[in-house]
């Protein structure tokens, strides 16, 4: 009453009259827009019929391309870099991808097969690889690929050791490697290397003569001097030979590439492929919204949130939602060196402990649970020795076995979530909710941290957490590459494990680089399954999403093989084949007209 | 003459003062960021590289960085590549922060131009007419739009503006600062005026329309904030004695409300007006994320987020520069409209 009566001193007759009209307007106006505004139809069944009506003649007012023109425009969460002796992020692999050549490639069901090399052999030590390159495989700029720009594509990303040099920097022995003639170069490595092929699939072979003349000296490469490093990153041109060359390279905003005529392989381009693609840097769940609808986006990025993604499906006709299975695996990563996690039953029992159909049906409906040391899409995958799965009374009979039964209290267990990543704090308070009401006295503190105290904290054990879920991806679709990522002892004080298996890593050490040493394909496989299953024995990690890369698209008039699962997508970067992705103009031209 | 040796007095007495001041305070305000950014933890080198790059590779970006020298050290040699140009190296875009600032700059100073001249015309607009007509129903209506305006933040504008003028009506573009089919050589930085420098009066209109909505977004909460200042400010100079005799003398209302109790009325305006605009320049990320537009404050954050030091740096030193340049123009502003300032100064 008293607040009624200052507003009513305050403000005339005509002026709370207005406020009210404006008030009652704005509400019934908000309640139109969401009932009756302008949007996108619902779909129904999204059955694209194939009517291809003429297409429109005049130029379509601001952004809208031609209808004829065919542009493909992705999203992403950065504008990719252009050198590729640098990038190594999800826009730059699929940038290089696409721009650049390698000496092998693969195909869908994982397959190595020649591309600019058309044969290879190698020495029964392994030790040595000889590639013999095609003739005529040309450059953007004109000029024919010969083995010397194979050498200087590996001297140079050896040595300036940025991208994927960790791949290949470690095995090549660059001193022995030598160009024979023209079109034949023999790598030596310093140790045999079972998936190095697989590692070949990152060495970008630029146009050596290019790079040299854009070269800067004095620069950090000695008598290389910036290995034309400030021109490659200014994104003016491409040293590439691929399927897509630098139209414009908007920094901070989007990468234009336009398509090669003269590739080598041109033959292999889709009827219908895009002659124009847009990278775009930006994620922002509202433009992406705004620019699917508009249709002026085809395919966005995996950043989304989910509700995003289903609106996207739900209000906005003939869009699907590609699910790419596959390298990369969610852990929560227990440090053994910590108490009570130092002991084997209670890790154990937090495996049994934990609920994850609910972590997958109620928080991530679209991930598949993982069950062992590396994702089951990988070569060498085998099944684990145990399936493990909720079972608060296994896990009980479990942690009385541990030492620290009766004390458990004592032994708070600290667990953090990556704050970039809200969902993460979901199946945090679910654990948490599971172990306690084990009711033996576990506590579960559960923290939310940002990222870069994530990875500083990580770099020691003693300021590492006792538990910290991260995603982990793979190099290449080999367990091998997972077993290097999470639990060599090369990767201690990276995010890339939170494990510290100090107490048996020169075995687990010595066994990943045994497996990773074996030339034969199905022998190596056979010691990746030992090492899984010796790593799966030691409970060192709870395994809990295989990740689904969630993509949204507009089907009508997008043809990608990569959302029917016929593309190596396990792979960084090579979902996006840009070269084999039909895009209709004309099917676009009706959906906007 | 009198513009003359009004410039000079200014000069002399007060903008070299100014001037000084602001070198040092610039000079203060890097001691601090750059200390503060450098104590923050974590490798940065690490963190650029990746946890898979060979520990000699992370080495050499932390001797690049004299990471491993003492703080003091590190500010010594910032400041020698300072005076040569540069600002260090970026660990994101891994060139120079200088060539980054010059790249990303003039975009966020293109967007606030043109929120500056929106600003000024909306608040001058909006303000007068509410002020020379002080509970009108004119004035209740601005009000309540000025309430609306205040608390509704820039970036949910951007959003509502994309959803209605992008979404719904197809009116303007939803991102970036040019279509992608146009191609402007770069001369300025600024895509409005290298596209007249390039003669392409169609890449001038579209670069104006992609100008539109990031503009308005930011502009509006500015508006309603001193649209309000200048309407109390108004109204208080209308009740003055001053006024009151020309109205006596039969000088119209009009005349007296727009130009001789405008005048004073700008005085607490100016400055507020002043730091806004300035603090576009650090505040616009959120609506630069939303339309793609690649611009300073959206690297600045970027850089902070990726703890990329010397773009810390360099970021927050752009800063200050442009609001001691604000803060200068504004007193300058100030002078003009006061003459007391001019006589005391």
């Amino acid at each position: 009453m008293k607040s009624l009566a200052i507003i009513k001193k305050a403000l005339t007759k005509m002026q709370i009259a207005i406020i009210i009209i404006v008030i009652l307007i704005a509400i019934v106006g908000g309640l139109a827009a969401v009932f009756y505004g302008p949007k996108p139809t619902m779909v129904t069944t999204p059955v694209p019929t194939p009517s291809i009506t003429t297409p429109a003649v005049s130029t379509p007012a601001t952004t809208s391309p031609a209808p004829t023109e065919r542009i493909l425009r992705v999203s992403f969460a950065n504008v990719p870099y252009p050198d590729p002796a640098v990038g190594s992020d999800e826009a730059s692999s699929n940038f290089l991808a696409n721009v650049y050549d390698t000496l092998v490639y693969v195909t869908p069901n994982l397959t190595i097969i020649p591309w600019v090399a058309e044969k290879w052999d190698v020495s029964s030590d392994g030790l040595k690889w000889t590639f013999y390159l095609r003739k005529g495989v040309k450059f953007h700029s004109g000029r024919e690929m010969t083995a010397d720009d194979v050498y200087f594509s590996l001297v140079r990303l050896i040595t300036i050791g940025e991208g994927y040099a960790y791949l290949l920097a470690p095995y090549v022995d660059l001193n022995n490697t030598k160009v024979i003639d023209n079109y034949t170069i023999q790598i030596s490595l310093k140790k045999p290397y079972g998936a190095f092929l697989w590692a070949l699939l990152r060495l970008y072979i630029v146009d050596s003569e290019l790079v040299k003349q854009h070269i800067k000296k004095p620069g950090p490469y000695g008598e290389w001097g910036d290995f034309a490093r400030e021109w490659l990153m200014s994104g003016e041109k491409d040293a590439g030979s691929g399927p897509y060359m630098i139209k414009e390279y908007r920094r901070g905003e989007a990468m234009i590439l336009q398509r090669f005529k003269d590739w080598w392989n041109a033959k292999a381009f889709a009827p219908n492929a895009p002659d124009t693609v847009i990278m775009y840097g930006f994620t922002d769940p509202a433009t992406i919204r705004t620019l699917m609808a508009r249709r002026e986006l085809e395919i966005t990025d995996q950043w989304q949130p989910l509700e995003n993604y289903e609106w996207m499906i739900k209000n906005i006709k003939y869009v699907e939602l590609a699910k790419l299975y596959g390298g990369q695996e969610f852990y929560l990563m227990l440090n053994t060196q910590k108490p009570p996690l130092d002991d084997i039953h209670v890790r154990k029992a937090l495996a049994y402990a934990f609920d994850y159909d609910t972590a997958i049906k109620d928080i991530n409906p679209y991930e598949k649970r993982a069950i062992t040391v590396a994702p089951s899409t990988l070569l060498g995958w085998c099944s684990p020795p145990e399936q493990i799965r909720y079972d608060p009374q296994k896990a009980i009979e479990e942690l009385k076995k541990s030492k620290y039964w009766g004390q458990f209290d004592k032994y708070p267990i600290v667990y953090w979530w990556v704050a970039e990543v809200p969902w993460e704090e979901r199946v945090a308070l679910l654990f948490k909710s599971n172990v306690e009401a084990l009711g033996v006295g576990l506590k579960v503190e559960v923290v939310k941290m940002p990222w870069l105290s994530v990875v500083e904290a990580l770099s020691k054990v003693n300021t590492s957490p006792h538990i910290v879920s991260i995603f982990v991806q793979t190099d290449y679709p080999e367990v091998g590459s997972m077993l290097m990522n999470r639990y060599h002892s090369k990767t201690y004080g990276t995010w890339m494990q939170n494990e510290w298996l100090y107490n048996y890593q020169p075995k687990l050490d010595q066994m990943i680089e045994d497996a990773l040493a074996t030339i034969n394909n199905n022998e190596r496989y056979k010691k990746y399954c030992e090492v899984m299953n010796y790593i799966f024995s030691l409970y060192p990690s709870i395994y809990l999403y295989e990740h689904t890369t969630l993509k949204a698209y507009q089907a009508y008039y997008v043809d990608w093989p990569a959302a029917k699962g016929d593309a190596p997508y396990q792979i960084l970067g090579l979902d996006l084949e840009y070269w084999r992705i039909n895009v209709y103009p004309e099917k676009r031209a009706e959906l906007i007209k | 003459m009198f513009f003359t040796s009004f410039i000079k007095s200014i000069y002399k007495s007060f903008l070299l003062r100014r001037l000084a001041i602001s070198l040092l305070a610039l000079f203060g305000l890097s001691l601090i960021i750059f200390t503060l950014a450098r104590i923050i933890p974590g490798d940065p080198a690490r963190m650029a590289l990746g946890p898979r790059a060979p520990e000699d590779v992370v080495e050499r970006y932390r001797e690049m960085l004299h990471l491993k020298d003492p703080i003091v050290v590190q500010y010594y040699y910032w400041i020698s590549d300072l005076f040569h140009g540069r600002l260090g190296m970026s660990l994101v875009t891994f060139r120079d922060v200088s060539a980054d600032i010059l790249e990303f700059l003039p975009a966020t100073l293109e967007l606030m131009f043109s929120v500056a001249i929106i600003q000024i015309i909306g608040t001058i607009m909006l303000g007068t007419i509410s002020g020379c007509k002080p509970n009108s129903f004119i004035d209740s209506s601005l009000r309540l739009f000025t309430y609306i305006g205040i608390t509704i933040p820039a970036f949910v504008w951007a959003i509502i503006f994309q959803l209605i003028f992008s979404y719904w009506l197809g009116w303007f573009p939803a991102v970036g600062r040019i279509s992608e089919e146009l191609r402007v050589p770069r001369v300025t930085g600024f895509m409005t005026i290298d596209s007249l420098l390039a003669g392409n009066p169609r890449a001038f209109i579209d670069a104006v329309q992609h100008l539109v909505l990031p503009s308005l977004s930011l502009a509006l909460g500015s508006i309603a904030q001193e649209a309000r200042i200048l309407r109390s400010s108004l109204v208080d100079n209308i009740g003055r004695d001053y006024v009151v005799t020309f109205y006596s003398h039969g000088l119209p209302y009009r005349l007296i409300c727009f130009k001789y109790a405008l005048k004073p009325s700008l005085l607490g305006l100016v400055p507020v007006m002043g730091l806004d605009i300035a603090s576009i320049i650090a505040n616009a990320f959120m609506v630069e994320t939303i339309f793609n537009w690649p611009g300073i404050s959206r690297y600045g954050i970027i850089a902070m987020l990726r703890k990329d030091l010397n773009a810390i740096v360099g970021v927050v030193l752009v800063v200050g520069l442009v609001y001691t340049i604000t803060n200068i123009i504004v007193d300058v502003i100030v002078s003009i409209l006061d003459p007391r300032i001019r006589r005391r100064g």
